[in-house]
């Protein structure tokens, strides 16, 4: 057998859901300690160990001028980088701020707004430094996961789908929410990967995997707008973890050569 | 669901013979031969000693490597060579990287032939012209081989090859042996490099004057490989010499999957390229041709 | 066997139902869950939605309380017979590299125990034939459909309520069925509770209809399923033959009305996966961890997404337009060249699933008229 390849996992702005879905792969975790030489996880240890390693996964969204500092020397000592989940692929949750004035929103939220330090915006971990694949959600799927590591293992490319919830969703026989429902949902922007989780269990998508390869916002804002919501409901929804009013993610086709 | 494992392909063990198609056959790998910088033709055999199946010109088979994929592939072996087969394969993606990467007595899997040939024997004699750009005379070279046996039921034979650059030309060493058996070769290049003495240009270009006055062009057949712009060009400038459509064949690639007509991806309007090709009529396509993004 | 139409009450439809069930079929049929009608498991004819309704328009399903006490009141829900016969996920084969390179391959041969589907609609069992065609009527036979299909027990109900999206006949078909059951039913509705009238199909159902308590239909009970079929059928009175005028889609290949729709279609892919026949498949393999088996998967896929149509550096369909083109041409059109006859049964689905409410009827009026 020839040397393991070495892993490392990296936290940017984030909130350890992705991490835990490393550890939550426990059957997986076995095989993969067997495959793979885990060098750094921050969720079991707080020392940087310097020196290249072959994959790294990297968690969280850059929101500080350290951050920009450590993409950067992390991405020179990365074979592959790998983004896992919203915060570290479209900015996450904390990415609402940008665009409104960051001091006010420091004031809103601290009672001693001088500790904080901050950029004025959140971004994601591709603005920065190039980004290898990226691992979609909030938190990320752990099928997708074990796929990636399985593919990167076997010298293949990982099977990330590109296209809508609405496949998996009705691949799984749910009955749509927004039609029979009248439920506001955004399968149909929405990457799948996740297995329609959110339909499945009567709820709404809130699109936390990103846009879809070919997003066509307006007529599905429209029919939001028929089911009662507000513009500013509207814009917020679209806006809450990952924005699907954005740009969509390059397409990466597989099958036919 | 249960699974059966099979004793060999084309069996299950409840005795029913399943549809072989369906079932990847392993081969060892035993030959590879570099055509150009990213052209490999692999030669396989099949891993359990038996022969490959029979096969008629341009009929493809779909090559898998382990646990990445399969790709459609034209054999580009010669139909009476019975022992082996070979696939001609340009790096495109992860499945023909890993098929050219395979090493020598390494195993790929095939399943097939599939798919519409050259129609070379349902041919009433005339002339037979063929012409492959880049990679596409991969898919030509069983049905010039064939031709070439059969070279008196023809009147005439000619084999116009193009590519981008004299690096991309494939089967360059057999170009003079198909000439001296009696096809004529032409050879044209976009882009010369600094041993090329021949001509420069695109494939219609070879259709020159003195080409133009020698084919009877009314008794032709023309098979035509190459990317769709090239053949659509090449078409155009054939009609214009009277030339019947439903005397012109083209291989059509599109997603092939299955092979089987069973998954849907390979549609051109109302073509199967898996089921109704690779070869079709021009004059069953032609509404299609020039489509954008059907 | 019973050459003759019967007639039974609910009593004898669930002696049917239990003997279906004493002969090891698993028995399904449309029940209520949640917001809609879909196949469930069904021990008895109170388990089916008694005194529901469905009203459907363009990208709106609900369900309503009915006037009266009728077992199949409701109209094709979101889910086909396909999810039973073509599953959205199915297992091709296993292979297996050993430590020398060696291959060895599993292929997978489904055994499905026996089914019997309840209140499969006319549209429905033309869908099933449309599929048969495609997935095991030419040279290549999928084997977990024909296994699916091979164990399956058909009781039919012949629709009196046709939903607002339905237009079975506007493609020759429907509100009645004339072949494909192994047992139809018309339900009769009245104040004592609803009479069948059951025709056997097959041999197989009709030494079920022997087994149970029936009588002879009366001419009133024939004549009444009579009226109650041209009823349904005048519902749904259709001012254009989309049979006819699907067939001339694919003259229309160029026409400026595919890249407005792609305006307001979604891609979602909704309508493919809601579609009784689209049978379109991506194949998937994949690896263990320990890099020495993989798997090949068939699931579902759809001509909208990017993936479908991907070849060299992309999607040759990279619009919306072209995606809504080439299922529309297909389905209505080019269907015609490939298998013999139209991909369209007029269920409907298609266009009450679509979140906004695309409807192929106007669609496929307006761009066969079209003067491109």
């Amino acid at each position: 057998m020839h040397q393991r390849p070495t892993l490392a996992v990296w936290k940017f702005a984030s909130c350890d859901g992705c991490q835990l879905t490393i550890l939550n792969c426990e059957t997986e975790l076995l095989a993969i300690a067997d495959r793979v030489d885990i060098r750094w996880f921050p969720e079991a240890t707080s020392t940087m160990i310097p020196g290249p390693v072959d994959v790294s996964f990297v968690e969280g969204s850059v929101t500080t001028d350290h951050d920009v500092e450590r993409i950067h020397e992390i991405r020179s000592q990365s074979g592959l980088l790998i983004t896992i989940g919203a915060c570290a692929t479209g900015g996450g949750v904390q990415a609402l701020r940008n665009g409104v004035d960051t001091g006010d929103v420091i004031k809103t939220v601290y009672a001693d707004p001088h500790y904080i330090s901050t950029l004025d915006t959140s971004t994601p971990i591709a603005s920065h430094v190039p980004v290898d694949i990226e691992l979609q959600g909030c938190p990320i799927d752990k099928g997708q996961l074990l796929e990636t590591i399985a593919a990167l293992l076997s010298g293949r490319p990982p099977r990330l789908p590109q296209s809508s919830v609405c496949l998996e969703c009705k691949a799984a026989a749910q009955t749509c929410v927004m039609v029979a429902g009248a439920t506001p949902c955004l399968g149909p922007l929405t990457m799948a990967g996740c297995g329609a989780l959110c339909p499945v269990v009567g709820r709404g998508c809130y699109g936390c995997f990103g846009p879809m390869e070919n997003p066509n916002p307006a007529p599905l804002v429209s029919r939001f707008e028929q089911l009662g919501m507000s513009h500013g409901q509207r814009t917020r929804f679209l806006r809450s973890v990952c924005d699907l009013a954005g740009q969509p993610s390059p397409t990466t086709g597989s099958a036919h050569e | 669901m249960n699974a059966a494992p099979i004793a060999q392909p084309g069996r299950d063990t409840s005795g029913t013979t399943l549809d072989s198609l369906l079932v990847p056959r392993p081969y060892h790998v035993i030959a590879k031969r570099l055509e150009t910088h990213d052209v490999t033709t692999l030669h396989v055999v099949p891993c359990d000693g038996g022969r490959p199946p029979s096969f008629k010109p341009a009929q493809v088979g779909m090559v898998g490597a382990f646990g990445v994929g399969e790709a459609a592939l034209s054999i580009s072996s010669e139909v009476h060579q019975l022992s082996q087969h070979s696939y001609t394969i340009r790096r495109a993606g992860p499945i023909t990287n890993a098929l050219i990467d395979t090493p020598i007595g390494g195993t790929v899997t095939v399943r097939g032939p599939f798919g519409r040939p050259w129609p070379i024997d349902d041919l009433d004699g005339g002339s037979l012209v063929i012409f492959g750009g880049g990679l596409g005379l991969a898919p030509l070279r069983a049905v010039i081989h064939e031709a070439l046996r059969r070279r008196s039921d023809f009147t005439d034979l000619r084999v116009l090859i193009g590519a981008r650059t004299p690096r991309d030309l494939i089967f360059r060493d057999e170009y003079a042996a198909w000439d001296e058996r009696g096809a004529h070769v032409a050879v044209i290049v976009d882009n010369r490099d600094d041993d090329w003495a021949g001509p420069i240009g695109m494939i219609p270009d070879l259709l020159d004057d003195q080409t133009r006055a020698e084919v009877d062009w009314v008794t032709a057949h023309v098979m035509i490989c190459g990317p769709d712009p090239m053949m659509a060009s090449v078409s155009k400038r054939l009609t214009g010499l009277g030339v019947e459509t439903s005397r012109i064949w083209w291989t059509m690639e599109r997603n092939m999957q299955c092979g089987n007509a069973l998954c849907g991806h390979c549609q051109f309007g109302p073509i199967i390229v898996c089921r109704d090709g690779p070869v079709v009529n021009l004059a069953d396509i032609e509404p299609y041709v020039g489509i954008e993004e059907l | 066997m019973y050459r003759s139409p019967r007639s039974f009450a609910a009593a004898s439809g669930n002696a049917m139902l239990a003997l279906l069930a004493e002969q090891g079929f698993e028995v399904i049929g449309p029940r209520r869950i949640d917001e809609a009608i879909v196949y469930a498991p069904l021990g008895t004819f109170d388990d089916l939605p008694i005194g529901v309704t469905d009203r459907q328009m363009p990208g709106r399903y609900s369900l309503h309380d009915s006037d009266r006490r009728s077992y199949f009141d409701a109209a094709v829900g979101p889910h086909s017979v396909k999810h039973h016969l073509h599953p959205s996920s199915s297992t091709v084969w296993d292979i297996t590299r050993s430590d020398d390179g060696a291959l060895s391959i599993e292929m997978h041969r489904p055994e499905p125990a026996p089914l019997a589907v309840i209140g499969v609609r006319p549209c429905d069992l033309v869908a099933l034939e449309k599929q048969d065609r495609v997935l095991m009527g030419g040279p290549h036979i999928n084997p977990v459909y024909a296994a699916n299909r091979r164990r399956l027990f058909i009781v039919a109900v012949n629709c009196n309520h046709p939903s607002g999206t339905c237009f079975c006949t506007a493609m020759g078909n429907g509100p009645t069925a004339v072949r494909g059951f192994d047992i139809l039913l018309t339900e009769l509705p009245g104040d004592e509770g609803s009479e069948f009238v059951a025709t056997a199909g097959t041999d197989a159902g009709g030494r079920l209809l022997e087994s149970i308590d029936t009588d002879a239909a009366t001419p009133e009970q024939l004549e009444r399923a009579a009226e109650l079929a041209a009823a349904a059928a005048d519902e749904m009175r259709a001012e254009v033959d989309l049979l006819e005028a699907g067939t001339h889609l694919k003259e229309h290949l160029d026409s400026e009305m595919w890249a407005e729709i792609g305006e307001r279609c979604l891609a979602c892919a909704n309508c493919t996966m809601s579609c009784p026949t689209c049978f379109c498949t991506d194949l998937i393999d994949t690896t263990s961890i320990a890099s020495v088996s993989s798997r090949r998967t068939r699931v579902w896929d759809s001509c909208f997404t990017g993936s479908f149509s991907h070849m060299g550096p992309g999607p040759v369909r990279g619009s919306i337009g072209s995606r809504y083109r080439q299922w529309l041409v297909h389905k209505f059109s080019t269907w015609h060249d490939q298998f013999g006859e139209s991909g369209c049964v007029g269920c409907g689905r298609c266009i009450t699933w679509c979140p906004v409410g695309i409807d192929v009827r106007r669609e496929v009026a307006r761009i066969s008229r079209s003067g491109t």
